[in-house]
């Protein structure tokens, strides 16, 4: 399973909180205007590449997304200190199978950034509860 | 690939008003906000397809915004050797080459004292036509020096 980044908030238990608003772990869906995937007609994951976007590190997060916290590693972080950063996986940044409803593909024209989508088009409900799944996989990562 | 590639690019230039927004709001203690949640979620929208090299160079610029406000580093004054390469970046900012002039400006942040780098910095982001950011860099060196009447008029 390929290693991946994401910055996310952090739940009372420690864990990540899981939800479909921004920095959490759930994709926002359509009408929202950031909204991370597309629908088709049947409310079903349009399989276009879109999901959770995620990266090689979290140092190759914008700014904004690096908690202000981490200014000693990274000092350019400006995000909120809200967020964690976690990491799920242990294999080389690849696109490949995060799990038997899950997979990584990488970003056109970047390398070390990619998304987090389902494997077949499946039920933008079916799609958060794979997502939700994954939440005791990722720990806290920030070194 | 063009040398203004960075600068060229929409998404990039959005990204970067936004940030200096940002690093206002974090000046102003107004960022552990539910608008400073909105705002930040603003930024993904702005973020679009940014390269790998554009990402990094975003982020060493949201560093530079942090010299904006707090205690500045002490700086020396530069040698002849720096000089010369002080010479470089205000060749680069003159070809256009606005990244590479930031970061020759960070290569060489400790042969310059915090009120110059600032000034240095401002002068870059006039010349790319970001008149909000460079005023901020122009106040800040203002800040630093304020005896200096050549950052009194920039």
């Amino acid at each position: 399973m390929p290693t991946i980044f994401r910055t996310m908030k952090r739940a009372n238990d420690g864990l990540r909180v899981v939800g479909s608003n921004a920095k959490e772990l759930g994709v926002r869906c359509p009408p929202n205007p950031n909204a991370d995937i597309e629908l088709d007609t049947n409310d079903c994951v349009v399989l276009n590449g879109k999901g959770l976007s995620v990266a090689a590190n979290w140092r190759y997060f914008l700014a904004h997304l690096i908690p202000k916290r981490l200014k000693p590693l990274f000092p350019g972080a400006a995000g909120s200190n809200t967020l964690a950063c976690y990491r799920t996986g242990t294999g080389v940044f690849a696109a490949g199978p995060l799990s038997n409803a899950l997979s990584v593909v990488l970003k056109s024209g970047n390398p070390r950034a990619g998304n987090i989508v389902p494997n077949q088009g499946v039920h933008r409900d079916q799609f958060q509860a794979d997502l939700a799944a994954t939440r005791n996989q990722w720990t806290v990562d920030e070194t | 690939m063009p040398v203004q590639r960075f600068f060229d690019n929409p998404h990039f230039l959005a990204y970067v008003r936004l940030l200096h927004r940002l690093h206002l709001m974090i000046r102003e203690n107004a960022d552990e906000t539910p608008a400073g949640e909105a705002f930040r979620e603003q930024m993904d929208q702005a973020a679009g397809s940014l390269l790998p090299e554009e990402v990094d160079c975003l982020n060493a610029i949201s560093a530079d915004f942090y010299t904006l406000s707090g205690a500045p580093w002490e700086g020396q004054p530069a040698p002849p050797a720096a000089r010369a390469e002080l010479q470089k970046v205000l060749d680069a900012r003159d070809a256009g080459d606005y990244v590479t002039a930031l970061d020759l400006l960070r290569q060489n942040q400790a042969c310059c004292d915090a009120a110059a780098m600032a000034y240095m910095r401002g002068r870059i982001w006039s010349a790319a036509g970001e008149n909000e950011i460079a005023a901020d860099f122009f106040r800040r060196a203002k800040e630093l020096a304020p005896g200096n009447c050549n950052y009194g008029f920039a």
